[in-house]
């Protein structure tokens, strides 16, 4: 990313690193890591297992901290947040994508998408109004009262993807959306995401190991044993 | 809204799990009920006492006699309106097994002392007149199929021979815990009578005096005074409220009574380690889906929310579903206690039914502790690695 883009950065990291003392030893998943992520942005971040791709989402989203450096998220220093703040913070601007949907099992799909709206002020109208606008725009709309055992797995991530939009938040991360996906199913994915970034506007950032669902995004980076390769 | 809907479906979601927690529940909510049942019963007298009746007895033993001297002296005590008296009447019926609470006493101030007894008029009546007659509960006579008119072949214990007496009438009480309605009554004369032939050493003797007050007079006045016209006499005496009396009786048995308190918190407890088992397993299986909450933003109080939320349900689940087997197993237990003939006086208060409601509470209260402590101090990161 070049200076000129770093206008209205929606993600800032400075010096970000993370370490985890495993077995008596210190292991390094991020090292150092600079960078900023323009708002708007539809980036997908690659690398092999145990490269710190999902620890990099993780940090982002405010779920774990960094050992050291600063995460600076739609314009909110993590580090000086406390865990009651942080979820509230997230609330409002995280949407989170899970690569096996973590939808509620007991909930029907509407349900589901009308969860992060408990914590709002709308009105039980509002409420599904905002949830049928989701689930229209994932294209299930005729399958709101189904349970998440009678949805397929591609429309198990779709009720996720409407989950993540639902309260209409800052960013949205993906963390291997299609990871647990058919290629058909992950292709269906990977255009809503698109949709969102290109129609809405929304700044996604997407954690894969699949090149073909990174080529969908605007951006691609590297993470190679925690240090993130930038373009040349 | 989508948080108690979730409760609600969290709750019934392991419906074999649920209807055993809750079947758990019920027997100690049962079990709960049955010793509170049993408690109430031996208060229940000393509760319902009159406040005009005075209980004189010997002053060293109750089971020891009063001379019927003492009526006439008791009579001209300021404050005293009326002295009845009366003695037991041990008899059985066929054999030891088919024994019930019997008392010969002074019909000519009995009604007046009792008013409790509910009679008609005729057989009222027909009873004082009859002095080899009797007078029995209305659970007595269901329970060996008595009516009027019946001869009743009876064994004396305490009062020795047969004995045959005429029902001459079948009563209700008023008040069971005073009046039982399973007892059998007959003229102190009728059976002093006899005692003067088998055992004369006890005739013209009495087991107790029943003194009521005049209204506006102070009752501990009189029982002071009764007491000190007999004391230094061979037969001093210990006079009473009957309230206090009965309180007596039950502060007796009060090594009995605390062990059944500390049973009824005992199985407060048991009941505790059911829930706690059921919602351990339950917040350990959905740990991820409560990472997944925090994720979206929920906050460790809407966890602690849900499942104290869940929490109370079973357990009040539970005290409905033993509340509702409790009416007819105390009907069982009265049987049970009465010999297995007839109904006892047992009878589930209001009290019974807000203490277990109340205990339930505190059981889902305590149940839901360490299961939320838990998820509080979870951090998201360790809900979402989770895996079941």
């Amino acid at each position: 990313m070049s200076d000129a883009a770093m206008v209205d950065p929606v993600v800032s990291l400075h010096n970000v690193t993370k370490t985890y003392i495993r077995g008596g030893t210190e292991v390094s998943v991020i090292r150092d890591l600079s960078f900023v992520i323009p708002a708007g942005t539809f980036l997908a971040i690659m690398g092999p297992s145990g490269s710190g791709k999902s620890t990099l989402l993780n940090v982002m989203a405010g779920i774990d901290r960094p050992t050291s450096g600063s995460v600076v998220v739609a314009g909110t220093r993590l580090e000086q947040l406390s865990e009651g703040e942080m979820a509230r913070w997230r609330a409002r601007h995280i949407g989170y994508v899970f690569q096996t949907y973590n939808l509620i099992p007991v909930l029907t799909a509407a349900e589901n998408v009308e969860l992060p709206l408990a914590l709002t002020h709308l009105t039980r109208r509002e409420r599904a109004d905002h949830v049928k606008t989701a689930l229209r725009l994932v294209g299930l709309a005729d399958r709101m009262d189904h349970y998440p055992r009678q949805l397929s797995g591609g429309q198990e991530q779709r009720v996720g993807v409407a989950r993540a939009i639902v309260s209409d938040p800052t960013m949205i991360l993906a963390d291997e959306p299609t990871g647990n996906l058919d290629r058909e199913s992950a292709d269906d994915i990977l255009t809503l995401l698109a949709r969102l970034n290109r129609e809405l506007g929304k700044t996604i950032v997407m954690v894969t190991h699949d090149p073909r669902a990174a080529e969908r995004a605007q951006m691609i980076r590297h993470l190679e044993k925690g240090l993130l390769e930038m373009p040349p | 809204m989508t948080l108690l809907r979730l409760m609600l479906r969290n709750t019934i979601r392991r419906p074999v799990r649920l209807a055993l927690t809750i079947g758990g529940l019920a027997m100690v909510v049962l079990a709960f009920g049955l010793l509170r049942l049993t408690l109430d019963e031996w208060h229940s007298g000393a509760k319902a006492a009159a406040n005009n009746r005075l209980i004189t007895v010997h002053a060293m033993s109750d089971s020891l006699l009063l001379p019927l001297a003492y009526r006439e002296r008791m009579a001209v005590i300021p404050g005293v309106q009326l002295v009845h008296y009366g003695n037991v009447f041990g008899v059985e019926y066929r054999d030891a097994k088919e024994s019930f609470g019997a008392f010969a006493e002074h019909m000519g101030t009995f009604f007046e002392t009792y008013p409790e007894v509910i009679l008609n008029e005729s057989d009222r009546l027909a009873f004082l007149k009859d002095r080899g007659g009797c007078l029995i509960g209305w659970k007595l006579a269901a329970r060996f199929g008595w009516k009027v008119g019946d001869v009743i072949p009876l064994k004396g214990t305490t009062h020795a021979g047969n004995w045959e007496l005429v029902v001459r009438g079948i009563f209700h009480s008023s008040n069971p815990a005073i009046m039982g309605e399973g007892e059998l009554y007959v003229h102190w004369q009728f059976a002093n009578e006899r005692l003067k032939t088998t055992a004369p050493d006890r005739a013209d003797q009495v087991g107790w005096y029943v003194a009521t007050t005049a209204p506006g007079v102070n009752p501990r006045t009189v029982v002071a005074a009764i007491d000190a016209t007999f004391a230094n006499s061979f037969a001093e005496t210990r006079t009473e409220r009957e309230q206090a009396y009965i309180a007596g009786w039950v502060a007796r048995a009060g090594a009995l009574l605390d062990a059944l308190d500390w049973l009824s918190g005992v199985m407060n407890g048991i009941a505790a380690l059911v829930l706690v088992n059921a919602l351990a397993m339950a917040v350990r299986e959905r740990t991820r889906e409560y990472g997944v909450m925090k994720t979206l933003g929920f906050q460790p109080r809407h966890l602690v929310t849900l499942v104290l939320g869940e929490s109370l349900l079973v357990a009040l689940g539970g005290a409905v579903a033993g509340l509702g087997l409790l009416y007819p197993a105390a009907r069982l237990y009265a049987v049970m206690v009465a010999g297995g003939k007839t109904v006892g006086t047992y009878e589930i208060t209001a009290e019974t039914i807000w203490l277990c409601l109340g205990a339930m509470v505190l059981v889902g209260l305590l149940a839901a502790l360490w299961p939320a402590v838990r998820l509080s101090r979870m951090t998201t990161l360790e809900g979402l690695r989770h895996r079941g």
